[in-house]
């Protein structure tokens, strides 16, 4: 993707950059798009949106652009709430409490293990049955977050932060995954909502410790 | 155990000085949330507010959030921790199958707090997923607290659980009236003794 800025360009396609410019013209900025064009018609569009939310994410600090005073001040207020949007969601998830109303009417969750489909659970009946059986299982995951960052655009907003879960079990194994949310957020009625969660698994592995298991229920 | 007055209206004088110095203390006082609640509500920073309002709320954010960050990087260094309570702060720990340990007070505080830091593991809290609720004056939160040790086997999970917290601005800064920390995952190194604080 690209990130067009007054100094350097950098034309991305896919997380490989192409090329960086500095003071480019029109002509020349719009060859970078078309040859950015050219490498994402080979991808997927899902993948294209994708692949755009993470390196507009992982490119520049996009917050607070255009902004005078009062705006600049309600982004860091919205970006105050996403931010505890997720560690809400981590707290429920640890309490095994509900968190399809974190989502809005219309939310998606998705799930990518290594090696496997993409599971997606679609709108409020189907986010209801997933978690009620991630939910139901014995072990208590706790979810970790880090690393998060966000983008803001009115009533919508983008996020990508890294999660580190460890499932306490009864026979002291500890299984450990890491990973990482990419979320779309709507704000309705005044709340900022997930749209989409997606996860990403990228490490999945079985530590012995010496943890006992969970012997209270946080409240 | 001492809890936090959720109702601290600001006096009378107190509301006026502030309409006239435009200070923003005039905060509207609301009943702040249990911890349980925290958990279960949406988000609870300033809806509607002016401006000066909004601002006031992010400083309070940070600060508290700096406040729960300082104690732990503090643990770390096995620096002092009870100047980050209130005088009659406290401060409870609850072990799994045990009943509650508490320390109350300054001297408590500081004799429970020396005998952590005489432990010959170094422990390095890490903490997560910050919730905060703030009404004025007094404040609420709930934040994950991971426990490693450094040793000669590298690292080791001493603890886990999560702190209930309780704060109060005295003299313009943040500080706990109350932590209340419960294990929920207890490691070898915790099993065998040298956290609990004095007994209140």
């Amino acid at each position: 993707m690209m990130l067009f800025r007054h100094g350097p360009v950098r034309v991305f396609v896919g997380e490989r950059q192409m090329t960086t410019a500095r003071g480019i013209s029109r002509t020349t900025f719009l060859s970078y798009i078309r040859a950015a064009a050219i490498g994402l018609m080979s991808m997927s569009f899902m993948t294209k949106i994708a692949a755009a939310a993470e390196d507009m994410l992982l490119g520049v600090f996009t917050g607070f652009k255009s902004k005078d005073r009062a705006r600049r001040v309600q982004e860091l207020m919205d970006r105050e709430e996403i931010l505890e949007l997720s560690a809400r969601y981590a707290q429920r998830i640890l309490r095994r409490l509900d968190v399809v109303d974190l989502f809005t009417d219309d939310g998606v969750f998705i799930v990518r293990l290594p090696d496997k489909p993409p599971q997606e659970s679609r709108g409020r009946e189907q986010l209801e049955k997933t978690y009620a059986a991630i939910l139901a299982r014995p072990e208590r995951p706790m979810p970790k977050l880090h690393n998060v960052l966000i983008d803001v655009n009115g009533d919508t907003a983008t996020a990508r932060v890294w999660v580190e879960v460890h499932v306490p079990s009864a026979d002291g194994q500890r299984f450990v995954s890491g990973g990482y949310y990419q979320d779309q957020m709507r704000r309705e009625n005044g709340r900022w909502k997930f749209a989409v969660r997606d996860v990403t698994t990228l490490v999945g592995a079985t530590h012995s410790t010496s943890t006992a298991p969970p012997a209270s229920t946080p409240n | 155990m001492a809890t936090a007055q959720a109702s601290a209206r600001p006096s009378l004088l107190a509301r006026v000085g502030a309409f006239l110095t435009g200070a923003p203390a005039a905060q509207a006082p609301s009943a702040l949330p249990s911890h349980g609640d925290l958990v279960h509500r949406d988000f609870t920073g300033v809806d509607d507010a002016t401006l000066r309002q909004q601002v006031q709320e992010l400083l309070d954010r940070e600060e508290i959030k700096e406040l729960a960050a300082r104690y732990a990087l503090r643990t770390s260094k096995r620096g002092t921790l009870a100047d980050l309570y209130i005088e009659n702060g406290t401060f409870t720990v609850r072990f799994p199958g045990q009943p509650p340990q508490q320390a109350k007070g300054r001297v408590q505080l500081e004799k429970a707090y020396a005998s952590i830091m005489t432990n010959p593991n170094v422990y390095m809290p890490k903490i997560h997923n910050h919730l905060i609720s703030i009404s004025g004056d007094e404040a609420v939160g709930i934040v994950w607290a991971e426990v490693h040790t450094h040793g000669g086997d590298g690292q080791v999970l001493a603890a886990a659980g999560h702190f209930q917290d309780r704060m109060r601005r005295e003299n313009g800064r943040w500080k706990f009236v109350e932590r209340d920390f419960t294990m929920v995952v207890m490691g070898s190194v915790i099993a065998g003794g040298g956290l609990p604080p004095a007994s209140s």
